[in-house]
């Protein structure tokens, strides 16, 4: 799964730090986030969803396995 | 009470005092054999220092806090959990194998090892159905 993360956080002219801080988990995890090496909880993904004010789908684009 | 929280070391702390009086108490009164007031000793020690000393490290208290509720971190320890357990039943399996090729002498251990992994095999399907019943 894709996500735009770093763009959005970038954007807002915020460190992952205060990111972290902000969603109560460490900076580890929002750096994974922008990775993609980790695909957030819903909840955790709604909670980014409304500190930048989008929905779901326009931080997170799913990709479905071509196989 | 949140574990590793400020209140989790606090009562860490006082457990520690409360060993401390124990000991206290015993030396008037001999109520502890040798080796237990040895323990006692060296853990109400460890618990004062050691909770004593972390109660107050406003830093470390808010990353362990983090830590907990990180929910990547959750998944991490549990995977590394799962990891333990599958090696911890392999090796099982290996010195049980070991042990019966040995003779009868470590029969009592290969025994040993099978009822350790046969109670972890229950264990596990107990909490898995009781999980069940709550997910």
């Amino acid at each position: 799964m894709k996500n735009r993360l770093e763009e959005l956080r970038r954007k807002k002219g915020i460190s992952q730090e205060r990111l972290a801080e902000a969603m109560g988990v460490s900076r580890q995890t929002i750096n994974s986030l922008e990775n993609g090496r980790y695909n957030p909880s819903i909840k955790l993904a709604f909670k980014l969803a409304r500190y930048f004010d989008l929905s779901i789908e326009e931080i997170f684009i799913y990709e479905e396995d071509n196989k | 009470m949140k574990m590793f929280g400020k209140s989790y070391y606090e009562a860490l702390f006082y457990l520690g005092i409360g060993f401390g009086v124990v000991i206290a108490l015993n030396r008037r009164f001999k109520f502890l054999p040798d080796f237990a007031v040895g323990f006692l000793t060296g853990l109400s020690i460890v618990l004062m220092l050691v909770a004593g000393a972390l109660r107050f490290r406003e830093k470390y208290l808010k990353a362990a806090e983090i830590r907990r509720g990180d929910e990547r971190m959750q998944m991490i320890s549990g995977k590394a959990h799962e990891a333990a357990y599958y090696a911890l039943l392999a090796l099982g399996a290996v010195a049980i194998l070991s042990f019966s090729f040995l003779g009868e002498a470590f029969i009592r251990a290969a025994l040993g090892i099978a009822g350790a992994i046969f109670f972890l095999f229950i264990a596990q399907l107990i909490a898995g159905w009781i999980y069940a019943k709550r997910l």
